[in-house]
């Protein structure tokens, strides 16, 4: 077999096997722990089933659907800011699901803002969202591993370069798009995002009681973390672009 | 065609407003009362009151309104009875004008009651009180004893904000007056007002002296907190010039007796009173307070338990007590999903039993259900304060339950119609969150990805492969650019590999060991001096190794020169040489390794 023949035939079964692992995923049974805290839940012990489904995200923090069942659970308890604070974990993790898109929706909306920031079109939201940052990142070191290997292989069998060069050529050029799309996105997403979980949170001038209140926000509105400094955080909430000083207990970093 | 006419009228102009009078009585004394109802009905349940006209013959005196109101098939018919007392002022021929009610820009009106006012009845006699309390008495020009005075009393001094206190008005008399006293009543700014009627009659003892006393009693609510001012309340009495009896006890019957033309007036006037009308305290109030002040309860109910989808229930809440009613605001409803919920109409109705204002005021809503089983409405909470406690109270209804049947198909489509046919479609009920993702496993996939994402020192394999990839191909490159010198540094490896493997050969075929290792000598030399190894002969491989490598020590090139032969010797008579070959490829392998050192250097 040729080298050429070779690295073709490892890539086919890299790929053969990505496309396999998702069919494993299908075949997935819910530990017993899920079922106990979807009866609580189903029984309306909302607070005991946001606690095992707390547990549960807590074993398995990248599982999107533990954290929007705890969303569930949260919101149902009737505390809406730890509820965003979940729901928004769960789409930073896996922003194609319906699910999560709507509940985080329904939820904000009871705190005075939407997942669609007013005048994007829905559409262009969808699209622009519809990987997750940690996705995006992992695609194009994906494309980056794939480009530079056939890149190197193009330089090492100079043989096989003409079958190879559409291959290294068309990955670059996926390479650079991904990357472009992931530093846009982490470009425009805050460093830092919390939701505040006091009922009615007072936000002051400065890092002290001694500050003046100069506005209050509502439970559950999503605010950027700029800077702590002590047991208090500098915020700037997203929707009206004002900065101010809150209890860091008052916020749940996302 | 006045058929057609009449049915293109629109409805809200047809059903109109109606108002009714009546009295108790077509005939009074002049001591005596009538009692005035006045009856408004009309398809709305925020009614006009009546405009009562200017009544110069007798006093009047609002007693109390009852309102029923009735919701049928989603029509709303309302009826407000007012209730008024008129007290006659003159003896004679008197007439209540048309009272008129103004709707929609159109008046209606009653027709005029005709009464007689007949002369005073005997009044009957009353144990005389033993002592009057003219606390803020003002007499009027007589010491001591006077002919007539008047006083106010508040029942209380200091109160909340919309809690009742009863100011007393009561006009004392032992004289024989040329007409009916004219009552002003005080200045009540501040408040709001309710009469309490029936003016009583009264006798009483004051100095030695009898007097008949005639009380106005009118309940107070303060609008505001502070220090409020009652006005002074005056009475203008018409005295008889000469000829009058003093001490008659019947002042209303003795001014008939009397000369008009002789008689002057005299008024009497009560001291402004002052009353402090405390805050209702911020602290503790429910989300729920909607002002109401007093001592209520709270009940509901539906007109039925049974219904079907898109069947009307007409739910009444009633809060019932004593308290100023006027100043309590709407319930707030319970949110209930399951039902499409109409305007809340509200009835007043006021009653004034013992001094006091109470009543209830009755809250109507129609519900359609919208989704059929059995279906609950939850305590509807009324929060109210209560002053003698001095803190809130919230009530609450019991929960109600309907069993709903399912309706017919279009039933749940829309309750409006438009007309038109509409297809059949969805209706929202509620909103509410999904429910739980009940398959919470994770893509391998894509939890690789995401790991993959988060970065990290692996990252780095890509970029030192093709680093690596450039370097070995500059290498491979620069190699290939001078094959003699590539031949002269690979030629010690080759000739290493002939010479192990001449050794090994050595116990079995000496003399195939001995070509192996004359190959490799033969061919390390060649290739040091870029010479085709056949046909190589020592003095052309000495020749050139002199002049490419002056370095090489003489010692060195006799010590190969010797191996040369030797091999030699050993491949071509192989008998006359015998000795252990196997000794022979390390020797040569020193030579060579000698040779090597000395070349680099």
């Amino acid at each position: 077999m040729k080298p050429a023949e070779k690295i073709f035939g490892i890539f086919g079964a890299a790929l053969a096997l990505a496309a396999g692992l998702p069919l494993c995923a299908m075949a997935f049974t819910p530990p017993p722990a899920f079922a106990q805290a979807q009866k609580k839940y189903d029984a309306g012990d909302y607070a005991g089933a946001a606690a095992a489904f707390s547990q549960l995200s807590a074993q398995e923090p990248e599982n999107s659907a533990d954290l929007y069942n705890l969303g569930d659970s949260l919101f149902k308890e009737g505390r809406l800011g730890p509820a965003i604070a979940a729901y928004q974990k769960a789409f930073d993790l896996d922003p194609r699901d319906s699910n999560i898109r709507y509940n985080l929706n329904f939820a904000l909306k009871k705190a005075g803002e939407t997942l669609v920031p007013p005048g994007v079109p829905p559409v262009l939201f969808d699209v622009f969202y519809w990987f997750s940052l940690p996705e995006l990142s992992g695609l194009q070191w994906t494309l980056c591993w794939l480009a530079l290997i056939l890149c190197g292989f193009w330089i090492l069998l100079p043989g096989a370069r003409d079958k190879l060069k559409p291959l290294a050529a068309c990955s670059l050029a996926l390479w650079i798009f991904w990357g472009g799309w992931f530093l846009v996105r982490k470009s425009l997403e805050p460093e830092r995002l919390g939701v505040i979980i006091s009922p009615s949170a007072e936000i002051r001038s400065g890092p002290g009681d001694g500050f003046n209140v100069i506005f209050t926000a509502p439970e559950g509105r999503r605010v950027e973390i700029l800077a702590p400094q002590g047991d208090w955080l500098e915020i700037g909430v997203l929707k009206e672009g004002v900065q101010g000083w809150i209890k860091s207990d008052a916020v749940e970093g996302v | 065609m006045a058929a057609l006419l009449a049915a293109s009228v629109p409805a809200a102009l047809r059903a109109q407003v109606s108002i009714s009078a009546q009295v108790d009585r077509s005939q009074v004394a002049l001591n005596g009362q009538i009692t005035l109802t006045v009856d408004v009905s009309g398809p709305t349940s925020s009614l006009p009151a009546p405009q009562i006209p200017s009544l110069p013959n007798f006093s009047v005196y609002s007693s109390g309104r009852n309102q029923s109101i009735s919701i049928v098939n989603g029509r709303i018919s309302s009826s407000i009875d007012y209730t008024y007392v008129l007290e006659p002022r003159f003896v004679g021929k008197g007439v209540i004008p048309p009272i008129t009610l103004s709707y929609n820009g159109r008046t209606v009106k009653t027709s005029p009651i005709d009464i007689d006012v007949l002369r005073s009845a005997p009044a009957a006699s009353a144990p005389p009180q033993t002592a009057p309390p003219p606390s803020t008495a003002q007499t009027q020009e007589v010491p001591g004893a006077p002919d007539f005075f008047v006083t106010a009393q508040l029942d209380k001094k200091k109160v909340y904000v919309d809690e009742q206190a009863t100011l007393t008005v009561k006009f004392y008399n032992s004289a024989a007056l040329a007409g009916n006293p004219q009552y002003t009543p005080p200045d009540l700014s501040g408040f709001m007002e309710e009469d309490l009627p029936p003016i009583r009659r009264e006798t009483a003892q004051f100095r030695g002296r009898m007097y008949d006393v005639s009380v106005i009693k009118t309940a107070i609510f303060p609008e505001h907190e502070g220090r409020l001012v009652i006005g002074p309340a005056s009475v203008q009495c018409p005295v008889a010039g000469q000829g009058m009896d003093p001490f008659s006890p019947n002042f209303f019957n003795q001014v008939f007796n009397m000369n008009f033309g002789a008689a002057r007036t005299k008024t009497v006037s009560t001291n402004a009173l002052k009353l402090t009308a405390l805050p209702l305290p911020a602290a503790g109030q429910p989300r729920n307070f909607s002002g109401a002040v007093g001592h209520f309860s709270i009940s509901d109910s539906l007109d039925k338990n049974r219904t079907q989808v898109g069947g009307a229930l007409n739910l009444t809440v009633s809060v019932q007590g004593q308290g100023n009613l006027r100043a309590m605001g709407d319930l707030q409803m319970p949110a209930l999903p399951d039902f499409r919920t109409y305007e809340t109409v509200s009835s007043l109705n006021l009653d004034k039993k013992n001094d006091v204002v109470e009543g209830s005021k009755v809250y109507k809503t129609v519900l359609i259900p919208r989704v059929s089983g059995d279906l609950s409405i939850p305590p509807i909470a009324f929060a109210y304060f209560d002053p003698t406690r001095g803190a809130y109270e919230t009530l609450r209804t019991k929960s109600l339950s309907v069993s709903v049947k399912p309706g017919p198909a279009n039933q749940a489509v829309g309750f409006a119609s438009s007309g038109a046919a509409a297809a059949p479609g969805l209706t929202e009920i509620s909103q509410d969150i999904r429910y739980l993702d009940t398959n919470p496993g994770n893509s391998p996939f894509l939890s690789l990805l995401r790991r993959l994402g988060r970065g990290g020192p692996q990252n780095a394999i890509p970029f030192i492969f093709l680093a690596a990839c450039l370097l070995w191909r500059g290498a491979e490159r620069r190699r290939l650019a001078d094959p003699r010198r590539l031949r002269a540094r690979q030629a010690y490896k080759a000739a290493l590999a002939l010479i192990a493997q001449a050794s090994r050969e050595a116990g079995r075929d000496p003399k195939k060991s001995a070509d192996l290792m004359s190959e490799a000598l033969c061919g390390y030399l060649a290739d040091k001096i870029s010479e085709p190894p056949a046909g190589l002969t020592w003095r052309r491989a000495q020749e050139l190794l002199r002049l490419r490598y002056p370095n090489l020590s003489a010692d060195a090139l006799a010590r190969i020169k010797n191996a040369w032969e030797e091999l030699d010797l050993r491949r071509f008579a192989p008998a006359a040489r015998s000795g252990p070959e196997r000794a022979a490829a390390p020797d040569l392998a020193e030579l060579l390794k000698t040779v090597e050192r000395e070349l680099d250097a």
